[in-house]
């Protein structure tokens, strides 16, 4: 197929479109009147939720911490701790999170497309970090609940699998900080872990922001 | 009460490039729903920008990025069935479909059957648009342009000859 005939070919189509096209220009009056709203909502209701849900529970935190300070006894500051920590961890969190959302709505579609589409799944790809950064509070869940009652009355036995459990969060903690990133996005244990179709648009992302640095370099 | 003048400057440029937004959208999407859907999304786009639009720029060139950028990132949602759109009628209503052309079907799916930014290279090469304004559109050099667009229509005339053969 010769060069000259792809165009010519592309030309009676455009002709061709040219008479059966209509505007319906009612529609496109109702959207200058605000009356419709995008169809690709970049802020979900869902991801509103979580944040509003994110907040609740460090408030919720807090005012606990600001009690247990009130009464304080020596065993109360394994709950302290803890319950500090993870309301440091959440908020880091959360204001990670409308950072993201503020700019991916900031992104304008009127830059040149390789721009554009590289910052969109930059950020696309940047939800991970909130993941990682969520799971470093998990090993404060295994310790807020130490209590006088453990200490004075606790088993080896007890303290043996408390303090596995402890140690095996804080472990799997650190590994998923370290290792859950993009760039390990081909590897087995990553593909086992976020198999879900939330994580596959993820993937999908990381392959494509790939494929976008290699044609800039071609 | 009459639109504003604004209002009627982009009537006036949609009017004028509504061939080009329906074909970026057809290239992208198929089905008809979803091409419905992405029509909607680019032209409420293009009016969210309408007021930031820099006249250093073609209006074609500001079109195309929008366009190009809006299809790409609707092409790679996966829930796009999911998208509740709110019109019920069409934007861009199509009386009589190309469909008459055996050619063209079969360009316009090998085009269907490019990765998204080469296909994006090829509509605007087909769109007869210098190497400098894909360069400007894209985001790359002319000389990247030139390469690729040799590149991809290698692809396309195997494909041809493939199925002539």
């Amino acid at each position: 197929m010769e060069d000259i005939l792809l165009k010519q070919m592309w030309a009676a189509y455009d002709k061709k479109l040219e008479k059966s096209l209509a505007l319906n220009q009612r529609l496109i009056t109702e959207m200058q009147t605000q009356k419709v709203r995008s169809a690709l909502r970049p802020l979900k209701a869902i991801k509103i939720v979580a944040v509003i849900l994110g907040i609740i529970w460090s408030l919720f935190l807090s005012a606990l911490v600001v009690l247990a300070i009130m009464y304080m006894t020596p065993y109360s500051l394994f709950f302290i701790v803890s319950a500090m920590a993870v309301i440091v961890i959440t908020v880091t969190a959360i204001v990670v999170y409308i950072r993201q959302v503020s700019l991916i709505q900031q992104i304008d579609n009127d830059s040149n497309v390789l721009d554009t589409q590289k910052k969109l799944v930059r950020l696309q790809l940047s939800t991970i970090s909130i993941v990682r950064i969520l799971m470093l509070s998990a090993p404060f869940y295994t310790t807020f609940y130490f209590n006088k009652g453990m200490f004075e009355n606790g088993t080896i036995g007890l303290w043996v699998f408390q303090l596995t459990i402890t140690f095996l969060f804080s472990a799997l903690a650190i590994w998923f900080y370290q290792n859950a990133k993009m760039e390990n996005v081909d590897k087995r244990w990553f593909k086992i872990i976020f198999g879900s179709s939330e994580w596959t648009s993820l993937t999908k992302a990381q392959h494509f922001l790939r494929e976008i640095e290699a044609y800039e370099k071609e | 009460m009459a639109p504003p003048k604004e209002d009627k400057v982009f009537l006036s440029v949609i009017e004028q490039h509504k061939g080009i937004i329906y074909k970026i959208a057809n290239s992208y999407c198929h089905h008809t729903e979803d091409r419905k859907d992405l029509i909607q999304e680019i032209i409420f786009q293009l009016w969210r920008s309408f007021d930031r639009y820099n006249d250093q720029y073609k209006y074609s060139t500001w079109l195309y990025r929008i366009a190009l950028n809006v299809a790409i990132s609707f092409y790679r949602k996966d829930s796009k069935h999911n998208n509740a759109h709110e019109l019920t009628a069409d934007i861009i209503v199509v009386t009589e479909e190309a469909t008459d052309m055996e050619q063209l079907q079969l360009l316009q799916r090998f085009i269907h059957e490019l990765p998204e930014l080469d296909r994006a290279i090829m509509l605007l090469y087909l769109e007869e648009k210098s190497y400098k304004e894909i360069a400007d559109i894209l985001g790359l050099t002319e000389t990247n342009i030139a390469t690729k667009i040799n590149r991809i229509k290698g692809k396309l005339k195997t494909k041809f000859s493939t199925i002539h053969t």
